[in-house]
This record gives structure tokens, sequence and C-alpha cells, in this order.
């Protein structure tokens, strides 16, 4: 069967991997598994949602902030946040809060396309929190030893994917998905 | 879209584009307009219908503006009507986003990052306020808040996130539309009659 969401489990073991996918056996998901982000991230954008640990996800906050809308943590203790971004789970929930859980996830993700934030770059991601430290552009040139001119086509790029060009409102942005 | 003359029904002209009621109140002629044209409209208003004309097409059509002499005469009108236009954001529109803002987040659940909009919302308040007062302001200063405007409405339209109220929602995107359509236009007014240095040229017109 073709699939049309396809999600990667990252930084489990092999027994916590199992448990995970019995969760995700909905109609059209495939799941992969990662032993660690590394493994994966090079051809990251080929999935549509990721699973990973709180230790993972703490190690990899540049990778996993901007994709919150399209993540799962897995937590310890009871606890289940449905309606937060990304969602989180507890490994010692019940069986059916584990089990909404991966449903509301799925379907979060079968409703929402790929945010902006995802299609920034890594150059301008490094652009967004030069201009968030105040930094004129000839200062960002200096500091990401690249030309003037390359900086205004990278916040013209960020301009055209964001909708959003001024300085203040740039800081909000890199503010709101954890690039300062 | 056809310019408006003296003999067009101010009526008609509402019922075509109605974000010019705030642009006709400014101008100090109040709704209940009958079926009366543009001309006796001013008159019974005491308003320059060549100057009402001026500015009301100057809104409504994003190529307009007249040949620089005969706009030139109005320009102490046009120093007063930019003043108004100034404290009508200050009072009317930029409190009354605010009070929607502020409503939508104490209505929604989980107010994701509305928070965060609000606090962009009153530092583009507070930098407009700074100018507001001083008549049209610097240019610069203007042309910054529109900026920002802008950036404010794609936030909500883009980045909007978390469980909000929408029909509250609604009446904030609404109303800053409203606000960002008026103050564009009204900047373009500026920029057109007094060039870059919309302050300097104020001061000397205004009595």
């Amino acid at each position: 069967m073709n699939s049309d969401i396809s999600i990667a489990i990252v930084g489990f073991s092999s027994l916590e991997t199992l448990g995970l996918r019995s969760l995700f056996r909905h109609d059209g998901v495939a799941t992969e598994c990662f032993s660690s982000l590394e493994s994966c991230s090079d051809d990251a954008e080929r999935f549509d949602g990721f699973v990973t640990d709180a230790g993972s996800f703490a190690l990899h906050t540049d990778f996993f902030l901007p994709r919150k809308a399209k993540l799962l943590v897995v937590t310890g203790g009871h606890a289940v946040a449905l309606s937060a971004q990304p969602l989180f789970i507890g490994t010692d929930a019940v069986d059916s809060d584990l089990q909404a859980c991966a449903d509301r996830f799925v379907e979060s993700l079968r409703s929402n396309p790929s945010s902006p934030a995802e299609e920034i770059s890594q150059r301008e991601r490094e652009v967004i929190r030069e201009i968030a430290a105040g930094k004129t552009n000839k200062e960002i040139a200096d500091t990401l030893c690249i030309s003037v001119n390359t900086v205004i086509t990278h916040r013209k790029n960020i301009a055209s994917k964001l909708g959003i060009k001024s300085a203040s409102a740039i800081s909000l942005y890199a503010m709101m998905h954890g690039m300062i | 879209m056809p310019l408006y003359s003296q003999t067009s029904r101010l009526k008609d002209v509402i019922f075509t584009d109605p974000q010019v009621i705030p642009v006709i109140n400014r101008l100090g002629v109040s709704l209940g307009v009958g079926d009366l044209s543009i001309a006796e409209v001013c008159r019974r208003h005491d308003v320059d219908p060549g100057f009402f004309l001026l500015i009301v097409n100057t809104f409504l059509n994003e190529d307009y503006f007249p040949e620089t002499p005969e706009a030139s005469r109005w320009l102490d009108d046009a120093c007063r009507y930019l003043d108004s236009t100034c404290r009508y954001y200050e009072r009317v529109q930029l409190p009354n986003i605010e009070r929607h803002l502020n409503l939508l987040i104490d209505r929604s659940g989980d107010a994701g990052n509305l928070l965060m909009l609000r606090t962009f919302f009153m530092e583009v308040k507070t930098e407009f306020l700074s100018v507001g007062s001083d008549l049209s302001g610097a240019s610069d200063v203007f042309d910054s808040v529109e900026e920002k405007i802008d950036d404010l409405l794609s936030f909500f339209v883009i980045h909007l996130e978390g469980d909000y109220d929408r029909n509250l929602c609604v009446a904030v995107v609404t109303s800053i539309f409203a606000l960002q359509k008026d103050m564009r236009q009204n900047n373009r007014i500026r920029r057109r009659l007094f060039g870059s240095n919309s302050r300097s040229a104020t001061s000397r017109h205004l009595p």
C-alpha cells in the first residue's frame, strides 16, 4: 500500500521502537526508525512527522523547534499534552491515552501542510539570528563572511518565505521558533 | 477604477467603497448623506469639494494623484486632514485593535503565540504614538510603522498558532487590515504632497 504520511522515529531502543510502531498502524502511515538524529537529518525533508525522546529533543532544538508542528516528544511520567506544539506524551500514560495521542498526531500531520519555518535554509536561519541580535547588514556580512549584497538577498528570501520584513518582526519570529 | 467627480452621488461612493467612510468622517462629513452629490454634501459641510475629491480619489485609486500645481492649492487642508488621520489612528483604530486583541487572548484557551503578538503590537503602537501627536510626523517613522503593521498581519495570517477564538480573531485581523489599508493610502498622500520630509513641510503650512 502507498503511504501518504511518513514518520521518522528517532533516538529510541529497539524495544521502545517496537512499541511506538504499534501505535502508528493507521492506513497510509509508514514509519522508519533511526537510532539518532544524525542518521536521518540529511534526508529529513522527506518525512512528514518526527517522534523523538526528550533527550534528543533537548539536544537538537535547532532541528526540532522549526518542525514543532510535526513533532511528538515522548517523555517520562503520565502526562499527555494533546493541544500543545509539539505534542508531548508520557511513557507511563494509560494505553488509551497513548493511542489517542498517536491518532491526534497523525490527524495533525494530515491537516497541516509544511510550515514556512521548514522552508528556511540553514544560512537564512543564521541571518535571522544576526538580525535578531540587532546587527546591520554590514555587520552580518562581516560575521558570516559574505558580501552585503548576499545578506540583502537572504533578507529578501526571508521576507518572501515568512511574509515579514522589519527587524523587530524577524526577532519576534526567531524567539517564537527557538532560534535565539 | 473610475474617478469620482463633483456630480457623483456620495451614497454611491460609500456603497461601492465602504472603506472610504472613515476618510469622509475625517474630512468633516458624517453618514446620513441622503441622495446628494459630492458638491452638495461639501457645500452643506463647508468642505472644499476639490480637496474632498483629491483625498477620496487618491485614497481609492493607487495610481492616481493630480498634478502638483493643482494639489499644492490644498496644502493647509491636507495638513489638517493628515493631522486628524493621525488622531483617528491614535484614539480609535489602535485602541480598537488592542481591545479586540486583549479579548482574544482572554478568551483563547491556549493563547499560543498571541501574547508575543500583543507585545509586538504594543511596540508598533508605541512607535506610532511617539510621533502621532506631532501632526503628520516623521516620514521614516510612518514608513516603519506601516511595514510593521504588514508584518503583524503576516504573523496572524501565516504564523498563528494555538487554540484561539476564531470569531474574535476575525475581529482583530479585520481591524488590522482596515488600519493597514488606511495607513498605506494616507502615507502615499503625505509622500506625494510633502515628499520625504513631511514634518518640516507640515510645520510650515499649519496655522
